[in-house]
């Protein structure tokens, strides 16, 4: 359960978020859609823990974000939670597989049974033969793909993706949308996704509108049964 | 381009703290190697100054040996031998005992009117002296005149010979006199003085002018400032004439002509302190190209995007250049500023006297000029080898050979090591300083890249679920090493700073070895100079002496012009461990130091013809010794060489003043200087202490600029990197767990470094002891000996 309170977050005075609130359940597949600019990306960041709000609280199950210490916040980021990332940040002294290992690793849970699954997911989305390059020599939609893997290979219960899909085409999306949706499904994983597309927006079980930093409206779009098999 | 120089402007600005901190590391660079070069001239200045000083326009000095019948020696007697071929001076060393509480100084009495034909006397203030005046002059050294407050004019009551007397103050001398006097007397003033208690000396008068030293400098030669075989065969002439007259027997009469006391070791260390420099101009080099390295980075990073939006490459470039130029500027100006009272605070923590102690004009715009091309050297490198739209090269580009070239200079200049003769090694010196550290620059980042790519692969495959899990730090650290050309740089700073500060450690230390070990190279603790038979009885006879030997110590020539410390003395026991014969050589045989048998290419059984107190001497080797003092050791008596000092060993219930005191009463009367073994190697070797100070002023500059080359480095690359490493946090890593993994990579590449330099160090060494031996140094050189000094 992530629960956001009336947070407000201004850049240099100028407001970019103004009290949003917000609830997602363990479990759910939430998109956020909105104009350029409207602070969908400071929203996830706030969720995440990477930025702090200047009013109001982000509650992980009930607990404030704020007053986690060092570990726990380290903790949630690479066990609890995987993040992806507009920009990807993967890091450039690191190969394709040390990067998709990372948070593994740094969250001590490295196991034959991890590494065969980052392999399978490497598989899925064509990844395998990049293993050991670096990041400044992939093209964007390889990085993206990159970025996606890293934040589902220790299998978090939480997966938040900023425009996971804004570089690849159709048919990458896909499969990228297939297996969010998957392991939504059968491993109960809750997924909150930045998009543009309508198309990936209709995967989600509510959509989560932003305009000028509030959010307009919720859709169930459930209900209007448009979610693909 | 007014844009281009706002933006400039703009991100100085912006980041005002890394121009200013590039400012300072290229000020100390600048200041660095101009220190070193000043000080080389320094050094230069101060021995020829100092030789000057010491010997005048002289080519010949005739002074009185052990074996000589009277104590007096005249000056008009070598004027009627020589006539009009020489100028003779003469001067008698004297204490003279002043003030209330007994103090004594050494002075000198000279012929005022012949003294300055020879000596250039210079004075900052002069009183008046006429024929009249003359015997109750005395000239005073401005140190000694200002310790005692005397100016021109004043009295100055002095006892000489136990006779007391009031001289008036003609002139001060902002030099000592004859390089160690502090006071000038006239000779008709002594002469007074003894021809009161004599009848003969009385009636004798004016033409009594007794001295212990001639000065004599041929006439009539070239004139050209280095001496021609001409003049050299004429002042040989002269000093055979000197040595061969019979009023001149039991004299030492040597030549003195542009050889420097101590010579070879002079110019040994001349040498050691020439590659110090050059190390650390190297260092001043690496450094700057280290820093604008960074900076160049950076910018092309920026100017990436320039490009991008339509900025044409020239332009950019010139742009590079300009930044590059005006730190370069700003550097040099405050590097030449901040040099100058370093060294003057170095002039007159070591009492150079001679030399100046302003930079001169030529360091300065070689120095600047040195800076300025490696500032121009590292942006055309940058500017050619990353094209900014490109991707930065990758390594292990470059055919073989170019790969292999370093190593193979290297190989060339060490084994030029051993393929040249001995007295030419020393010339591979500055190649061999080149090549490595060319070598040193070339190759660590390669290899510090492979190291820890094979690390990161054993670390991946051994223990990626345990050791990743338990020390993430350690496991990133490692990979990031194989993969940030920073750290490769920051290896390379490290292992050429290393590489530079251990090698001129190690030749400083080698050089303070080889003095160190010549001084206990004679088992004494006090000395009587200029000794005759009769303070040889009465020194054996003393109490407080424990043990005395008599020695022969003179200065020689060998054929090859080299000079060669000669030495004789009635038993084995006078040397100590270092220099230690089976036995004394008798008759014509000798023992020669493995050096200078190298150097002078003989063996056991051949003959060496030196030339020593005038003579030519032919001593057949019988021993090559493994000493720590260059010498040949020949029985002198054989040869018609007197003992000319005696070496004491203090009883052990004696305290020194009681010692000192009773030596001088038993030997006052043969006019000898009794003096400790210290000071009179101080004496004989101080030319050579200064040397070292430079060296070691030298180091302890070099290793300064290290330091804060290093640590700016450091700041620097993390600064650039900020960003890299704050993603590490966005995927989990703790704060803490993030600053153990900057320590691992700092410590990581610093201990690479500093084993490259280490190697690096341990591998040159060997060459240059080889290309030591052109000076003959030959102990107390060895790397264990070195250590176990920088240690104690
Ligand atoms: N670090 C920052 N400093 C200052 N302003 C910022 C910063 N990050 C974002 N902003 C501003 O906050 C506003 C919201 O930005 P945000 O990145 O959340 O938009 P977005 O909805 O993700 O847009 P997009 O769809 O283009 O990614 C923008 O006006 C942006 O200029
Ligand atoms: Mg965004």
């Amino acid at each position: 359960m992530i629960k956001a309170e009336r947070i407000e977050k201004s850049y240099n005075g100028e407001r970019v978020l103004k009290s949003v609130s917000l609830s997602i359940r363990d479990g759910e597949f939430v998109s956020v859609m909105g104009e350029s600019g409207s602070g969908k990306s400071t929203l996830l960041q706030l969720l995440g823990g990477f930025l702090s709000p200047d009013a109001g609280r982000v509650l992980w199950d009930g607990q404030d974000v704020a007053s986690f210490s060092e570990r726990a916040l380290a903790a949630l980021r690479c066990e609890r939670m995987g993040f992806v990332f507009q920009s990807y940040q993967l890091i450039p002294t690191l190969n394709v597989k040390d990067n998709l290992l990372l948070p593994t690793v740094l969250g001590g849970r490295l196991s034959e049974e991890t590494k065969k699954y980052v392999e399978m997911l490497c598989e899925e989305l064509e990844i395998t033969p990049l293993m050991k390059k670096l990041p400044e020599t992939l093209s964007g939609g390889q990085s993206q793909r990159v970025a996606i893997i890293r934040a589902l290979a220790y299998r978090p219960s939480t997966v938040i993706l900023d425009e996971p899909t804004g570089a690849l085409d159709s048919r990458m999306e896909g499969k990228v949308m297939a297996l969010l949706s998957r392991i939504n499904k059968r491993d109960k994983t809750t997924v909150i996704a930045v998009t543009h597309s309508e198309r990936v927006a209709a995967f989600a079980d509510r959509i989560v509108r932003i305009s000028d930093g509030e959010i307009l409206r919720e859709e169930n779009e459930k209900a209007n049964g448009a979610k693909g098999g | 381009m007014r844009l281009f120089f706002k933006h400039l402007f703009r991100s100085i600005r912006r980041r005002p703290l890394q121009p200013l901190l590039l400012i300072l590391i290229l000020t100390l660079a600048v200041a660095t190697s101009l220190f070193s070069a000043s000080l080389k001239r320094a050094l230069d200045g101060e021995t020829s100054g100092a030789q000057t000083a010491r010997y005048g326009a002289a080519h010949i000095t005739v002074t009185l040996d052990g074996g000589a019948s009277s104590r007096f020696m005249f000056a008009l007697d070598a004027e009627a031998l020589l006539g009009a071929r020489a100028e003779v001076a003469g001067c008698m060393e004297l204490p003279i005992a002043y003030g209330t509480a007994g103090e004594a100084v050494f002075g000198i009495a000279t012929d005022f009117s012949e003294i300055g034909r020879i000596f250039d006397l210079s004075f900052s203030s002069y009183g008046s002296l006429t024929p009249s005046t003359v015997a109750d002059a005395v000239f005073l050294s401005a140190d000694f005149a200002q310790k005692n407050g005397l100016a021109v004019a004043d009295a100055f009551t002095a006892r000489v010979f136990g006779k007391e007397k009031t001289y008036t103050v003609a002139g001060i001398s902002p030099q000592p006199f004859i390089e160690d006097y502090d006071v000038m007397l006239d000779n008709s003033g002594i002469a007074s003085i003894l021809a009161a208690d004599s009848l003969i000396l009385s009636s004798m008068k004016d033409g009594f002018r007794p001295c212990s030293t001639l000065y004599i400098e041929v006439l009539g030669l070239s004139g050209a400032s280095a001496l021609t075989a001409a003049d050299e065969e004429k002042i040989s002439a002269v000093a055979a004439l000197l040595a061969a007259a019979p009023t001149f027997e039991g004299r030492t009469v040597s030549v003195v002509h542009g050889a420097v006391a101590n010579g070879n070791y002079n110019e040994g260390l001349s040498w050691v302190v020439t590659i110090a420099i050059v190390l650390a101009c190297l260092l001043s080099a690496a450094v700057a190209f280290s820093c604008l390295y960074i900076l160049s980075v950076e910018r092309s990073e920026e100017n990436r995007s320039f490009m991008l939006s339509g900025a044409r490459a020239s332009q950019l470039h010139l742009l590079q250049y300009a930044e590059v130029a005006l730190y370069l500027l700003f550097g040099s100006a405050l590097g030449i500023a901040l040099s100058s009272p370093v060294f003057r605070a170095f002039a007159r923590a070591f009492d150079l006297r001679y030399a100046p102690r302003e930079p001169a004009v030529s360091d300065i715009l070689l120095t600047v000029g040195l800076v300025a091309a490696v500032g121009f050297l590292t942006v055309t490198c940058f500017v050619l080898s990353e094209p900014m739209l490109k991707r930065p090269a990758r390594e292990g580009k470059g055919s073989l050979a170019l790969r292999l070239c370093p190593l193979l200079l290297a190989a060339l200049s060490a084994a030029a090591v051993y393929l040249l003769p001995v007295q030419l090694r020393y010339l591979c010196f500055v190649p061999l300083a080149l090549t490595f550290t060319l070598a040193v620059f070339a190759y660590t980042p390669p290899l510090f890249l492979r190291l820890m790519r094979a690390l990161d692969r054993r670390l991946s495959l051994r223990c990626e679920r345990k050791c990743g899990a338990a020390h993430p730090s350690l496991f990133y650290a490692v990979k990031n090493c194989g993969e940030v050309k920073m750290l490769r740089n920051t290896a390379r700073l490290t292992a050429l700073l290393g590489f530079v500060v251990a090698s001129a450690l190690l030749l400083v230390m080698s050089s303070v070895g080889h003095l160190h070990f010549s001084k206990n190279a004679f088992s004494a603790d006090h000395a009587v100079l200029g000794a005759t038979e009769n303070c040889y009885l009465g020194v054996r006879d003393a109490r407080s002496v424990e043990e005395c030997y008599r020695v022969y110590l003179q200065t020689a020539q060998t054929v090859k012009g080299r000079p060669l410390l000669v030495l004789g003395a009635d038993g084995t026991e006078a040397f100590a461990e270092g220099l230690r014969p089976d036995t004394v050589p008798k008759g014509k045989r000798a023992a020669i130091s493995s050096g200078d048998a190298r150097l002078a290419g003989v063996r056991v059984g051949d003959t060496l013809a030196l030339t020593v107190g005038g003579k030519t001497v032919e001593v057949e080797i019988a021993e090559i010794m493994d000493s720590t003092l260059n010498a040949v050791i020949i029985d002198n008596e054989y040869f018609g060489l007197h003992y000319n000092m005696i070496f004491v060993n203090r009883a052990a219930e004696a305290d020194e003043a009681a010692m000192l005191s009773e030596l001088s009463e038993r030997t006052k009367t043969e006019l000898a200087t009794v003096m400790r073994m210290q000071d009179f190697w101080h004496e004989r070797l101080g030319v050579l202490e200064v040397y070292l100070a430079a060296g070691l002023a030298i180091l302890g500059v070099v290793l300064f600029l290290s330091l804060v080359a290093t640590l700016d480095n450091l700041g620097q690359s993390y600064r650039m990197r900020r960003e890299a490493l704050s993603l590490y946090r966005l995927s989990g890593m703790s704060r803490g767990a993030l600053s153990r993994m900057k320590a691992y990579e700092i410590l990581l590449s610093l201990a690479f470094g500093l084993l490259i330099a280490l190697l690096a160090t341990a591998a040159l060494y060997p060459f240059v002891r080889a290309s030591l031996h052109a000076f003959g140094f030959e102990q107390g050189v060895g790397i264990r000996n070195c250590v176990r000094l920088i240690l104690s």
